[in-house]
């Protein structure tokens, strides 16, 4: 099968971007891929868009608006929805877009604001993203579903703890002072990640990544238009997963399956372990998720997530550095962005233009995208 | 009674009866005739086999405590409104919410009154029960059993 390359990347700044609507955010990531890919617009041949919310974008329709806004009609176009994995099912399609022969020249937008309501507002639609028939009637937030996670992981492991959940954050914060683009560069101390106010118990301030506003765009191409660009990135393996809607019919509460499945098929098709990857993004919507990432990519094994944050081994020059963009916890996440964005910093990482977060002579990089509380995942894995 | 006395947004459903069973102090599941899966919330559907022939059982109440968390912040939907009193400051503490694992492949969601997610651990031992409310909407309550 010939392969798929992204060949240029845009991230606009992360944030409260006040005064900033969705398809002007768009737009900073747009020009910013397309100069990175040093393509001219008319050469985009098809859009895909990932963007999870309507409620956010305050518009049936937000795709359509990013589309014009960008000069891009009348060429094809459609929006790609998995909640909080919008961005990078997004770059699924893209891939399958591509390897159809519908295409050599891909743009995968993804995009959110969702700072624009109020903040029990942005609770509330965040919270609609679970079971809104059955389980939202008992007041459940999105930070209460990994919250429940998080009770149940606790108690499975003994030996894990509440400090090494502060920990995950301690890291992710740190991480998110190296990268100008994050929506939060503060340092954030074990002793205040412990303190913060409860937002789900046993969840903190310091445990929640941040409402964010943002936009990422990627120019995907295919193998044979490849050879025109100087440091194309591979995707050389894809994997998705699905999980059931309400978090009362999980079969496991310290796991995702849909992450577990996604992985699995992921490796296989890069022909790769869990060992040789050499920087990976994971979905830290909250502490408890990036602990549970780990042993969901295998990357440590079942309960062995605190060791591996209390070794600082997916520190930057530990055995596996994870989120070393300061993940979502820092970089902050909107939510349709957040999995674009992702293929983003790890093409950045591949090409070794990550400067002062930079992980020396990568080759292999990993993406984990989580929807919803697990509803969707897509890993991908990337190869310089 | 509406459905949407329980469920806050759709009313339109097949299962509607779960709430007029709530009302009546049941909680309950539903089984296929066909491969006996059974479903909590219910289903008038078979996920696994396809049937659409469903027959209604009370749900087991009893079970332990599979996870829990206590959500400070909540969605807008559950907010107070803000007192007009002037210098009055209410605080609001939520209950906890729980997952009650009452026999195989089901789990009952419910709220936890009258306590704190500091007094609660995995395991412990508790009961659903359906509970009305003032304002005229049903829902589910979990509580210690002593």
């Amino acid at each position: 099968m010939p392969r798929v390359a992204v060949v240029g990347v845009g991230i606009s700044k992360f944030g409260r971007r006040k005064g900033v609507s969705l398809r002007e955010l768009t737009f900073e990531a747009f020009k910013e891929a397309l100069e990175d890919a040093q393509i001219k617009k008319d050469e985009i041949q098809s859009v895909i868009t990932g963007c999870a919310s309507d409620e956010f974008a305050m518009a049936n329709q937000p795709g359509a608006q990013i589309q014009e806004y960008l000069g891009l009609n009348p060429k094809p176009h459609f929006r790609v929805e998995a909640a909080c994995a919008s961005g990078s099912m997004a770059v699924r399609a893209g891939w399958m877009t591509i390897q159809s022969g519908l295409a050599d020249i891909v743009l995968v937008n993804g995009a959110e604001k969702m700072t624009e309501v109020s903040t029990p507002k942005a609770t509330e639609i965040m919270g609609k993203f679970g079971d809104s028939t059955w389980e939202y009637p008992f007041g459940i937030s999105f930070p209460g579903y990994y919250a429940m996670l998080a009770s149940n992981y606790l108690a499975t492991y003994k030996e894990s703890g509440k400090t090494d959940l502060a920990k995950i954050a301690v890291k992710n914060h740190y991480y998110g002072t190296l990268n100008p683009k994050a929506h939060m560069q503060k340092i954030v101390t074990e002793e205040q990640a412990l303190s913060g106010f409860i937002v789900a118990y046993p969840l903190r301030l310091h445990d929640c990544s941040l409402i964010s506003d943002g936009a990422a765009s990627i120019v995907m191409v295919s193998e044979k238009v490849a050879k025109r660009f100087d440091k194309p990135i591979w995707i050389t393996g894809l994997g998705a997963g699905s999980e059931t809607h309400a978090i009362g019919r999980r079969k496991s509460l310290t796991s995702l399956e849909s992450a577990c499945v996604a992985a699995d098929q992921a490796y296989k098709m890069a022909g790769i372990t869990p060992k040789d990857v050499d920087v990976a993004v994971v979905h830290d919507c909250f502490t408890i998720a990036e602990l549970i990432a780990y042993e969901d990519l295998g990357f440590c094994k079942r309960g062995e997530a605190p060791i591996l944050i209390r070794n600082k081994d997916t520190y930057l020059d530990g055995l596996i550095p994870v989120n070393v963009d300061g993940g979502l916890k820092a970089k902050g996440h909107p939510i349709g962005a957040t999995g674009v964005a992702m293929t983003a910093e790890i093409v950045k990482q591949l090409r070794g233009e990550c400067g002062e977060r930079q992980v020396k002579g990568a080759k292999i990089g990993l993406s984990h995208n989580v929807g919803g509380s697990g509803q969707f995942t897509a890993v991908h894995i990337y190869e310089a | 009674m509406d459905f949407k006395k329980f469920s806050l947004m759709i009313n339109e459903i097949k299962v509607a009866t779960f709430a007029d069973s709530l009302a009546q102090g049941r909680i309950m599941a539903t089984r296929c005739k066909k491969c006996n899966c059974e479903y909590y919330p219910p289903q008038s559907d078979c996920s696994q086999c396809l049937s659409q022939e469903m027959d209604w059982f009370e749900c087991p109440t009893e079970g332990k405590l599979v996870s829990f968390t206590q959500i400070m912040v909540l969605p807008e939907h559950f907010a107070l409104p803000e007192l007009s009193v002037p210098f009055a400051k209410a605080t609001l503490t939520p209950s906890p919410v729980g997952l009650l694992d009452v026999k195989e492949g089901i789990r009952i969601m419910g709220w936890i009154p009258r306590t704190s997610a500091n007094d609660l651990k995995v395991g412990d031992r508790m009961k659903a029960s359906p509970q009305a409310l003032d304002d005229g909407r049903v829902t589910i309550i979990l509580e210690m059993i002593e």
